[in-house]
């Protein structure tokens, strides 16, 4: 049973197409107001879980519940939804496409209109608003998009993918907005590629390959489960012979690697401290700089997924 | 949001998007510009001079009655005696040309290129040898009219009563029927631009996030038919226009209108069997276009054709109404659309066939909706491939 605390709920949900299990035996659950991500490779299921979300498909067994809203079910007017197939009418006028899928999502024309050019404004297209969809820039389309998703202020946002295709400056724009969203109680669901991204924006992180759930949790929780421990960046101007055979024998080292000259990467097991360590590198390096640095999403995700990737992965949307 | 409201937001959208009213007014004057121009044109080639020709006859005595007169060509009959000095000085281009009349009254005519004043000739021997032929008959001008009369019929309908053709209504119904025609063909291209362009475009998946598929293709029916039916409406008035205000301008007569219809029953019949039939072959239509992933492509775009060919039976049956064939093809609701105005025009149908097949129509129209509806939703996520045949259907049956 889901607590009180749970927005949303899915249990047990399978998808299968003609020769493909693209979600299989997931289970999971949001907490309302959180920002959750959902991670893979491509092909992982990702797209079809989220689409299942939606309410585009189906799932062919298991169940979506939504245990806080009404029959437990999610209405129009309360999702947004940013598709990974990015589209929108090209041949219309921005500020005429916002309305009118606001409209679509319950509210009523003049309002939506409102909201259309709040976004517009916020987003900088405020002067173009009349402009042809089709006569902005992909980053502008993509702006767009986000705030035709987005802005009814749903209780729920699903984006997929919403950084692919954004130059850095533009990702931390979404960034930012995402942030907004989840500061005005929206619970976001997001898939991402962009580790760095999702590490300093999501609550919690669910990793799917192959349809399956391979990690999730909090971050801390998986650095815990999954992590490498801390790495240990020495920049050195000089070293014993043997030094660093030394180093790698000690138990508390997982590997050292020597990522650029005079730079040597020792990387710790986990819960292992640096403070022995250092003594031992101190007798045979002359060390000039120290720094520590946590094991990142993205080398979890490699340790993970990496691990757990077959030869050929089958396709799933 | 209720459905409906979805529905109508939908259609509203569809409806602006496909209907320009600055593209369909600049469409009307280029309309009025062209026919002035052609009216103007046609004034021209109407008052053109025949290029004058000169043109020796041999045997003209042959003939019982005078040489006819012939727009632009001058007889020469004196001086060339027979055919050999005709063709000399056809060859010499004294004349342009030489008629040859023989014995029995028939004629050759030699030029040493194709003229078009050739073609002149025989109507005009006909009509002096016809008037020659009345005249040895010593008949009077009232007996040579009865002659050429064609044979006067007046049909009375005992049973409803109605004396004579039904006229204006016949006129009225064909015109109420070419339109619904021209909104289907003028309909059916900004239909498929509509749903496969939405698809291209990647739009529909943010679309069913928002609105139930049925919903979706509901309001594509509705706003793109409405879109249609402006287009033809806005053209046919447009069309009106210049039939009625041109012609006095190039100096001709007015164009007399028919007087209003008489048998508004029977209109309103045809008129509700056009609707039905309009919104059948638009879900049909629908319903295709959400199984074609690129129309340029796509075999499936011959599709379009297929409500053509009511029509061609419709044309068929127009002198055999009363078959039997015609009864069930104006009953069979893919083709009762184009029939049925032409049975209940041209003979007596019993009472309960116009309603059976309005009701069959109507089923039908509700059933390719659900169907377009259905196949839409299971197909709107096979980008870059088409639902095989057996696939479609198998949708379909779900309707």
């Amino acid at each position: 049973m889901p607590s009180s605390s749970t927005f949303l709920d899915v249990v047990g949900v399978h998808k299968r197409f003609a020769r493909v299990h693209a979600v299989a035996d997931i289970s999971l659950a949001v907490a309302p107001g959180e920002i959750f991500a959902l991670l893979g490779p491509n092909g992982a299921g990702k797209s079809t879980l989220l689409r299942m979300l939606v309410g585009i498909t189906r799932p062919d067994e298991g169940r979506i519940e939504w245990p806080t809203m009404q029959g437990g079910k999610l209405l129009a007017g309360q999702l947004g939804y940013l598709p990974e197939d990015r589209g929108l009418y090209q041949d219309m006028p921005l500020i005429q496409v916002l309305t009118y899928f606001g409209s679509l999502r319950g509210l009523e024309p003049s309002v939506a209109r409102g909201a259309a050019e709040r976004w517009l404004d916020r987003l900088e297209l405020l002067p173009r608003a009349k402009d042809k969809v089709g006569s902005l820039s992909k980053g502008n389309q993509q702006k767009v998009q986000f705030a035709a998703a987005v802005l009814h202020r749903p209780q729920c946002a699903i984006l997929d993918e919403p950084f692919s295709g954004l130059d850095p400056l533009n990702q931390e724009l979404f960034l930012g907005l995402v942030s907004e969203l989840r500061a005005a109680g929206t619970t976001v669901i997001l898939s991402a590629h962009q580790m760095s991204l999702v590490e300093r924006l999501a609550d919690r992180v669910f990793v799917m390959q192959h349809g399956r759930e391979v990690l999730a949790g909090t971050m801390p929780e998986i650095r815990a489960r999954w992590g490498t421990g801390v790495r240990l960046i020495l920049v050195v101007d000089n070293e014993l012979p043997g030094a660093v055979a030394t180093i790698e024998a000690h138990p508390a080292v997982v590997s050292v690697t020597r990522p650029a000259n005079g730079t040597l990467e020792i990387a710790l097991a986990p819960g292992q401290h640096v403070g022995d360590l250092l003594a031992l590198c101190a007798k045979g390096l002359n060390i000039v700089s120290v720094r520590t640095e946590e094991p990142t999403l993205h080398d979890m995700y490699i340790k993970v997924v990496g691990a757990a990737a077959p030869a050929t992965a089958p396709e799933a949307a | 949001m209720t459905r409906w409201r979805e529905v109508a937001t939908i259609a509203r959208w569809e409806f602006h998007r496909f209907v320009k009213w600055r593209q369909q007014l600049i469409g009307v004057l280029v309309m009025l510009g062209l026919g002035g121009l052609f009216g103007g044109v046609g004034k021209m080639v109407s008052k053109a001079h025949t290029k004058p020709v000169d043109v020796a006859v041999v045997g003209a005595a042959g003939l019982s009655y005078p040489l006819p007169p012939v727009d632009g060509v001058t007889w020469v009959t004196e001086g060339l005696l027979d055919e050999a000095a005709a063709r000399a000085a056809l060859a010499a281009d004294t004349v342009d040309g030489a008629l040859l009349i023989a014995p029995d009254g028939s004629g050759e005519v030699l030029v040493k290129r194709k003229s078009a004043w050739t073609a002149r000739i025989a109507p005009a021997f006909t009509k002096a040898g016809h008037a020659a032929t009345y005249s040895q008959l010593s008949i009077s001008d009232a007996q040579r009219r009865a002659l050429e009369a064609p044979f006067a019929v007046r049909v009375t309908t005992l049973e409803t009563g109605a004396a004579g053709s039904v006229g204006s209504s016949r006129l009225y119904a064909n015109v109420m029927l070419g339109l619904g025609l021209a909104v289907l063909f003028s309909g059916f291209a900004s239909l498929f631009a509509g749903i496969t362009g939405e698809k291209q475009q990647r739009i529909t998946e943010q679309m069913l996030s928002m609105v139930s598929p049925q919903s979706w293709i509901d309001g594509k029916i509705l706003g793109l038919a409405g879109a249609a039916i402006v287009g033809t409406v806005f053209t046919a008035a447009a069309v009106l226009t210049a039939v009625l205000l041109l012609p006095p301008v190039f100096g001709a007569g007015k164009v007399p209108l028919p007087p209003p219809p008489t048998d508004l029953g029977l209109l309103a019949l045809i008129a509700l069997v056009t609707a039905l039939g309009t919104a059948m072959w638009f879900s049909f239509m629908a319903a295709m276009a959400a199984t074609i992933d690129d129309p340029n492509s796509s075999p499936r775009s011959a599709l379009l054709m297929i409500p053509a060919i009511p029509s061609a039976f419709a044309f068929v049956l127009v002198y055999r109404a009363d078959a039997t064939v015609a009864q069930v093809l104006s009953i069979f609701p893919l083709t009762s659309m184009a029939v049925l105005p032409v049975r209940l025009l041209a003979t007596s149908v019993p009472w309960w066939e116009p309603w059976l097949a309005v009701v069959l129509l109507a089923l039908a129209a509700w059933v390719f909706r659900r169907a377009a509806g259905k196949i839409f939703a299971a197909g709107v996520l096979l980008h870059g491939k088409e639902p095989s045949l057996a696939e479609t259907l198998r949708w379909a049956r779900k309707a």
